[in-house]
């Protein structure tokens, strides 16, 4: 079971390369706001959704999908950590 | 489940820095008042509310944080008793108050509310709550009887229809239940009881998830920023619609076309203008809600637009249909997934429309043009949806415009999407049929290409500036990445983007409504839409009003939030009664080109003209039948006018006509009378030369009685203006003449036109009276004048109404008229015996008054002039 850090890492790298590429790093935190600033949209979240099922080995359902659980890398780490500990 | 923010707002310092903030936030709130009230932007029944909403705001901010959510419930709960509770006027017919209407409502609520939370498994609960939609759906059509409870059947849905499909959800997907103060909240937010026909689809964990998420007094001023804004859009609204307004049908050459095409994008500013005013309102109570819209102009894709415009709508969609059917399908491949959500959701979009209609009107109005549309629609957001699926699609935190290639790229997008979208795809939703769509495009020339390059370089130049330039600017001088919960100080950024355009507006609003010469042209930037007068239109309903005032309720319809599917819920936001005949459907007429525009349908057997027993001969006369011929011994009595003479919401058998020829045949000696009417609702005084020339004339009769109303100068002049602009043929000479010197020309508005022709009335009136009086005596008919007393209605337009009536008979006697003076005929009755309603139309009794003194000028002078040499028997 992977550590909250390493999520939060796996989850930057993954956010950087697939739908910020070429920006700052830096300017991506664990409390960037990810939907609410439309770097998740509907398309990006669903991509999101199936690396973070195939990554960590979870199974997220439809209605956890929502600015609650993926608005910044912070809240969807703790999801994944919901989700491993069941 | 639902967790209220544990943001340290919720107990904020009582420093002397927040009472200075809240002092400036409550000074704002007030200004809005101010500027609703002096605009008339909202109903009066809403402003009402928004005044209990100032000190609420003040008793909400002081409370402890976690006494203001049900607090928040109470006051709503009190909004939804206000606004149905209406003042009662003493020949209004509301037999209940506001107190079971409102509990009803509340009961009902309560009762669906609870079903969500019934210990059963998710589709029992929504089973259960369907059979509920059937029942009221019953109540809303009719088929069980509620007397005056039905706005019942219209406020339950108003405020369930979609809010109770994402409670559901919320509730049956989350392991811990709202509380009860929550749900009332949610449901009964106070806006809601005054805007139920357009209210955002709020969602529910987002209400009670943002509730005082931030520093108060950043929510607060961003609700007010958010009111400023809607208020401007409605302001904007209202000003396209009075001004540049075009109707689809209108469009006859490529100037009107893309005039047509520029204008109609607009009109969504009346819903983004409620949704705004609406949200900012929940912001001012803590609700740090989302933005409803953001810039949906100035998209740049089709999916881009689908997530700026309504946003709420879109949200609702994704949640609670998008996503489950996606991962639902998703072991059938991520293409194959997204495909089927997205069509469906448009599909359901369609759906959810006709739902909308049928709880707001009762009737379900099914159109596959529109299925076509919101299938083309979804095709685009879906082609755009799997480009936007290739791996590797670049975003930004910042901006996608940052790079000079980028912000041109972005700015040529928003041109196409703005073409396709507001050019092509909005006309083809809003057209009659696909061919009148493709029609329409026949009219396009040149100056359609250069208004359409025009506006397509201000949607440019508004891109650059409004998000490509801040991007810039951004890039240039960073800022600290946003965090959620941003500086408690950041609501004095926005206070310049609200106080300053609220002075302005409330300003600009008192001098538009006080100045009376010269107003600067301020009252034609700042249309004043006067409520009070709307109301009292709408009470007298379209056609018993001067047709002038009939452009002028159209256009407070169109100004207003008013909805003409929803008369039983406008009549509790006005506290009066609206007749019902402009419910009834289509009426029994068929256009015309000439002077009268449009005649009755021949053999009507039954229309609810406010009666149910309106039916027409086979002549389309509001009479029994009569035969063309005139039979032997008997004498004939043309009756010429419109509404009243007609007998607009009375029986046939009470109209004035129909007691003459009664009483003539029972009292008269010599042989048989017919009194024929050719009376319609719709008749100027110009339709009677057409009456006369055409049917009349067949009829050959030897009185004919034109009843002439004070309105009619006020209807001649707008028939006159209306035949012009729609290019009809205006054969006599006098009149073409009159429209040039007047300078009414074709393609002018309609309320200038009307301004312009007002000085030419009497001119107009003595050439149609001489036109009338003549054509009668080329039939060989004694020509009669019968002024007929005016109603409340007719007079709204007049201050001179004893100098227009003396005007009138002096007119008629020119043009060589017996004249019967009847404009005296309820001076010593009671009002409210004469007038059904306030201002509408003659009761039984009116009409038998009328009936009388006519037929007194025709037992002493009349009769005899048509070769009755006997002595009149006495009655």
């Amino acid at each position: 079971m992977a550590s909250a850090s390493e999520i939060e890492s796996r989850l930057k790298s993954y956010v950087m390369s697939e739908f910020l590429a070429g920006e700052d790093p830096a300017q991506l935190t664990s409390t960037t706001p990810l939907v609410t600033s439309g770097v998740l949209d509907s398309i990006a979240t669903l991509r999101l959704v199936s690396f973070l099922e195939q990554e960590f080995g979870v199974s997220i359902d439809a209605h956890e999908v929502g600015a609650d659980n993926f608005d910044t890398i912070e809240s969807i780490t703790r999801l994944v950590i919901s989700k491993q500990r069941v | 489940m639902i967790e209220p923010s544990s943001n340290k707002a919720n107990s904020p310092e009582v420093s002397q820095l927040q009472l200075f903030g809240i002092g400036i936030i409550l000074a704002q709130f007030i200004l809005v008042a101010l500027t609703l009230h002096q605009l008339d932007i909202l109903p009066a029944n809403f402003r009402r509310v928004i005044y209990l909403a100032i000190p609420a705001f003040l008793v909400n901010h002081i409370l402890p944080a976690n006494r203001r959510l049900l607090f928040f419930a109470i006051f709503s709960v009190c909004g939804l008793y206000a606004s149905l509770s209406v003042p009662v006027l003493p020949n209004q017919v509301f037999e209940f108050g506001a107190l079971p209407r409102a509990t009803l409502v509340l009961a009902i609520g309560v009762g669906l509310i609870g079903i969500c939370h019934l210990p059963f498994g998710f589709w029992i609960r929504t089973g259960m709550l369907m059979i509920a939609a059937v029942i009221l759906a019953a109540f809303r059509v009719g088929i069980f009887p509620s007397n005056n409870l039905e706005i019942t059947w219209i406020v339950v849905p108003m405020i369930f229809m979609f809010r109770i499909v994402i409670y559901l959800y919320d509730v049956a997907t989350s392991p811990k239940k709202p509380d009860a103060a929550q749900s009332i909240a949610y449901f009964f937010l106070f806006p809601v009881a005054l805007f139920t026909q357009l209210v955002p689809i709020i969602d529910f964990k987002t209400f009670c998830r943002s509730h005082y998420s931030e520093s108060p007094l950043n929510i607060y001023q961003r609700g007010l920023r958010w009111i400023t804004r809607g208020i401007i859009q409605l302001l904007l609204y209202r000003y396209v619609s009075e001004v540049f307004s075009i109707e689809f049908s209108e469009v006859s050459n490529g100037t009107e076309l893309i005039r047509y095409l520029a204008i109609s994008p607009l009109f969504y500013l009346n819903v983004s203008g409620h949704f705004h005013v609406i949200v900012g309102l929940l912001l001012l109570f803590g609700f740090n809600l989302p933005e409803t819209n953001h810039h949906y102009f100035l998209a740049s894709s089709f999916t881009d637009l689908w997530r700026r415009i309504n946003i709420y709508w879109k949200d609702f969609t994704m949640k609670v249909f998008y996503y489950p059917t996606y991962f639902r399908l998703k072991k059938l491949g991520a293409t194959p997934a997204l495909v089927i959500s997205t069509l469906w959701i448009f599909v359901l979009s369609w759906a959810f429309h006709i739902y909308f209609t049928f709880w707001a009107s009762g009737t379900i109005r099914t159109s596959w043009k529109h299925l076509f549309f919101w299938l083309l629609f979804g095709s685009c957001v879906l082609m755009n949806s799997l480009w936007e699926m290739r791996p590797g699609r670049k975003r930004s935190i910042a901006s996608s415009a940052t790079t000079l290639s980028g912000a041109f790229w972005t700015t040529m997008r928003t041109a196409l999407t703005f073409t396709a979208v507001w050019i092509l795809l909005d006309p083809f939703g809003n057209s009659p049929s696909v061919v009148a769509w493709i029609g329409l495009w026949k009219h396009a020339d040149w100056h359609t290409l250069i208004g359409f390059l025009g506006l397509i370089l201000i949607v440019m130049a508004a891109k650059i500036v409004m998000e490509i330039l801040p991007a810039w600017r951004k890039e240039k001088n960073p800022v600290k990445p946003a965090k959620a919960g941003s500086s408690p100080n950041a609501w004095r950024r926005d206070l310049i983007f609200c106080a300053g355009p609220l002075s302005v507006l409330c300003i600009v609003g008192t001098l538009a409504a006080h100045i009376q010469m010269p107003d600067f042209g301020l009252k034609r930037l700042v249309p004043r839409l006067n409520i009070q007068r709307f109301y009292d239109l709408l009470e007298a309903g379209d056609s018993l009003i001067p047709e002038s005032s009939v452009e002028e309720l159209n256009r407070y319809k169109n100004q207003s939030y008013y909805h003409e599917a929803n008369r039983q819920l406008d009549e509790v936001f006005i506290g009066r009664r609206i007749p019902r005949y402009s419910q009834e459907g289509k009426a029994p007429v068929r256009e015309v080109d000439d002077y009268r525009g449009e005649v009755l349908e021949t053999g009507v057997q039954r229309y609810a003209y406010e009666t149910a027993d309106f039916r027409t001969n086979r002549w389309g006369m509001r009479n029994r039948e009569y035969e063309l011929a005139k039979p032997a011994n008997t004498r004939r009595v043309a009756l010429l006018g419109s509404a009243e003479t007609m007998g607009y919401g009375v029986r046939e058998e009470e109209t004035f006509g129909s007691i003459v020829e009664e009483q003539l045949n029972r009292t008269e000696t010599f042989g048989r009378w017919e009194v024929l009417n050719f009376a319609h609702v719709s008749y100027s005084p110009l339709a009677q030369i057409e009456v006369l020339r055409g049917l009349a004339r067949q009829f050959t009769p030897d009185v004919v009685v034109f009843a002439g109303q004070l309105s009619d100068f006020g209807t001649l002049n707008g028939r006159l203006r209306v035949m012009q602009r729609q290019g009809k043929p205006i054969p006599d000479d006098f009149l073409t003449n009159t429209l040039t010197e007047a300078r009414v020309i074709r393609y002018i508005n309609l309320n200038v036109a009307e301004k312009r022709l007002r000085p030419y009335e009497s001119a107009l009136m003595d050439w149609t009276l001489t036109k009338i009086a003549s054509e009668c005596r080329v039939l060989g008919a004694v020509p009669v004048y019968y002024l007929i007393p005016p109603s409340p209605a007719d007079q709204f337009n007049l201050q001179d109404v004893a100098a227009r009536m003396e005007q009138m008979k002096e007119l008629a006697t020119k043009a060589g008229f017996v004249v019967v003076d009847g404009s005296h005929l309820f001076d010593e009755e009671n009002l409210t015996r004469i007038f059904s309603g306030r201002v509408t139309h003659y009761t039984p009794r009116a009409h038998n008054l009328i009936a009388n003194e006519l037929l007194k000028r025709l037992h002493t002078d009349i009769i005899t002039s048509t070769g009755d040499k006997r002595p009149v028997p006495a009655r």
